[in-house]
């Protein structure tokens, strides 16, 4: 399984990477949306896991963006953050539109956390 | 620029927060990747050094202004401060290649020892941090030179800045009030409590072409009593 992470901090990047390959998944990490968009014209993947505080624009429009494209669309997307939802002022429909399986955050919830919601995806 | 405003304060505090709260996730989650592999993440201590660094500069900068410390001029060589902040970089998280340039003759110049040397190893950490997120080969000059009648030190790295993007009061501004639209870990704090800090020693900071290299300079003034001998 292929997965794209997207993490602007490069040390939780690595951190998450490892962590994903420990667990048999194959991942690639970027750094910013631009790359993220580089990586998924290149390649396949079959789950995104996005940080939606990104330099230079938001995860926000940066899902916005992929979710514009037919064969991007229904890519599982799970958002692991720093972000508190409250302050993206994010409605549960934007949520919906945007195809976000689910919100996990970065300072509460485990990398372990993390894997069983991608296990979830896959049953 | 200054911290009587309290709401500059206000903002310094919380960028300070935001990279404080990456470097507990960074620590955290190394933790628990190394209670799965067996392995301890050696960059477990380097996010721990570095938000001490953090806070520790803060404390220092709060403690000249507050008047529990006085500033100690003194002769000094720059030669010395380089050095010094070379190996205090070596032990902190971003270990970018440095490399120390300095001047044939030496400039003895006159100022407060360990305020200079916080000045270039938060610009150094700055630069790296900023050049991380342009390339993964960091690279850190930091140099003492003679600039007509000018001793400078400064800290430069090959990324192209520009005075637009280095306001520090906008980049403290951004961090604090814009986290979604920055860099989560560009350690803007380092940059602002640099500007601080230069300023309890009467100086300001230079954004500084030199050569190829772009960063960041500082006058100081030569000791004159040295000088005469």
């Amino acid at each position: 399984m292929n997965i794209l992470l997207i993490e602007p901090d490069r040390d939780l990047g690595l951190t998450v990477s490892k962590w994903l390959d420990s667990e048999g998944w194959q991942t690639q990490v970027v750094h910013n949306s631009q790359d993220a968009l580089d990586q998924l014209d290149k390649n396949t993947y079959d789950h995104i896991i996005l940080e939606l505080v990104m330099p230079g624009s938001n995860g926000v429009e940066f899902l916005q963006e992929v979710r514009s494209y037919p064969d991007w669309h229904d890519i599982p997307c799970i958002v692991y953050t720093r972000a508190n939802l409250g302050d993206l002022e994010l409605p549960d429909s934007v949520m919906d539109d945007l195809n976000i399986h689910k919100v996990l955050h970065k300072s509460k919830d485990t990398l372990a956390d993390l894997s069983s919601e991608i296990k979830a995806l896959d049953k | 620029m200054g911290l009587d405003n309290s709401h500059e304060e206000s903002l310094l505090l919380k960028s300070i927060a935001l990279d404080l709260e990456q470097y507990l996730v960074n620590t955290l989650r190394s933790h628990e990747l190394s209670q799965k592999t067996g392995v301890i993440d050696p960059r477990i201590a380097d996010f721990t050094k570095r938000s001490l660094n953090l806070v520790d500069t803060y404390l220092l900068h709060k403690s000249y202004v507050q008047g529990q410390l006085s500033l100690a001029v003194e002769p000094m060589n720059l030669g010395a401060v380089l050095a010094q902040v070379d190996y205090e970089i070596k032990q902190l998280a971003i270990v970018p290649q440095t490399n120390v340039i300095l001047d044939k003759k030496q400039s003895l110049v006159s100022s407060d020892f360990r305020i200079v040397k916080e000045i270039i190893k938060n610009l150094a950490m700055f630069l790296a941090s900023f050049e991380d997120n342009q390339s993964s080969d960091r690279k850190i000059t930091m140099q003492s030179y003679n600039d007509g009648e000018d001793v400078k030190v400064g800290v430069f790295s090959e990324v192209s800045l520009s005075a637009e993007n280095f306001s520090a009061d906008n980049l403290i501004k951004a961090k604090a009030t814009m986290p979604l639209s920055v860099q989560s870990s560009s350690a803007v704090p380092e940059y602002y409590l640099a500007t601080l800090l230069s300023q309890l020693i009467g100086k300001k900071l230079q954004l500084t072409k030199r050569k190829n290299l772009y960063g960041f300079s500082l006058s100081l003034d030569h000791n004159q009593q040295l000088r005469l001998i």
